[in-house]
């Protein structure tokens, strides 16, 4: 059970994190995540990833790790708008897109984090593909798992954060 | 054999030998380019990690194995690799083995922090690290157990 000190840290995570996305995709993709559901309860429990998904470590004051989950057809949109071409299925160009675009989005909350008094490093992303992946993490005190629907597109991906503070 | 590939090595011998009485045995190691294509098979154990030296370890276990090792710990075998005890297991012998190629890293100068270990079962998991310049594809044979261990790491070293 977090202390009232930490559960503040965890609903502040929980904003950086939702600024982080819509600032992400309005500077790289134009778009507007719709945001759908929403666990309130923090609560770490295993989850699933979609095909696609740029994962970045931190360390520091918080420790973690943050998922950009998409599903392929997603991944092909993304890369369409911002490299100006169709990359085929499971093209090395749809991991790299998604890798950046997760670079990005943990380097969002990292300086977010950092400017409130929670230094943290970051590691390199990884893109983990695969389908049905199922994952959950041990040692870890709070998760945040936020959907999002992109409407202009007709997508929808996940952005996942796990992790504890120090 | 980077420096880093070797210091993982050396960090799986040493946390088996450790944690399990184990004896691990190399049987292939691939870098860069030559590392195989194709997905990690099985049940994946993870830890990212940042600093000095930043990337990610990746230890893919099949239900046989996962299960032998956890029933050598506990000395009950589990019934599957969905028990509790098995996915805690394979977490913390990655979080190990991570936590010792860490040490040795940082007695050169690359220290990192360690992100908690995630566990993660799927078909035909396939990790990238577009942005690591050094990777690694480490095949292990544990003859006790009749066994094979795959561990896959990606790095990069921050000046």
């Amino acid at each position: 059970m977090a202390t009232i000190a930490q559960q503040s840290r965890i609903e502040q995570l929980d904003t950086f994190v939702l600024e982080s996305i819509k600032d992400l995709f309005a500077t790289m993709l134009n778009w507007t995540p719709v945001p759908g559901g929403h666990s309130r309860d923090f609560e770490p429990h295993p989850f699933e990833l979609n095909e696609v998904n740029g994962c970045i470590g931190f360390g520091g004051a918080m420790t973690g790790s943050i998922f950009l989950s998409c599903p392929e057809s997603l991944t092909m949109a993304m890369a369409r708008t911002i490299l100006g071409h169709d990359y085929p299925h499971g093209s090395r160009e749809l991991s790299d897109v998604v890798g950046e675009l997760t670079n990005m989005l943990a380097g969002g909350c990292k300086s977010r984090l950092c400017d409130h008094d929670c230094p943290v490093v970051m590691s390199i992303p990884n893109v983990i593909r695969g389908k049905l992946i199922r994952a959950a993490s041990k040692d870890v005190k709070f998760m945040l798992q936020h959907e999002f629907a992109l409407p202009i597109i007709g997508e929808s991906f996940k952005v996942i954060t796990l992790g504890k503070f120090e | 054999m980077h420096f880093v590939c070797d210091f993982t090595q050396k960090a799986v011998v040493a946390v088996y030998d450790t944690m399990l009485n184990l004896k691990v045995e190399p049987v292939s190691h691939s870098e860069g380019a030559a590392i195989p294509q194709g997905g990690l098979v099985g049940m994946v154990g993870s830890v990212s990690f940042a600093g000095k030296i930043t990337g990610a370890l990746y230890m893919t276990y099949n239900e046989s194995l996962a299960c032998k090792l956890t029933e050598r710990l506990i000395g009950a075998k589990p019934k599957s690799w969905s028990e509790p005890e098995v996915t805690d297991l394979i977490g913390e012998i990655t979080n190990m083995v991570s936590g010792d190629m860490k040490r040795r890293t940082a007695e050169l100068g690359y220290n990192g922090l360690l992100a908690p270990p995630l566990i993660m079962q799927g078909d035909n998991i396939v990790v990238e690290s577009k942005d690591a310049p050094i990777s690694a594809d480490n095949i292990f044979r544990i003859p006790e157990l009749n066994e094979e261990l795959r561990v896959r790491v990606f790095a990069k070293l921050e000046p």
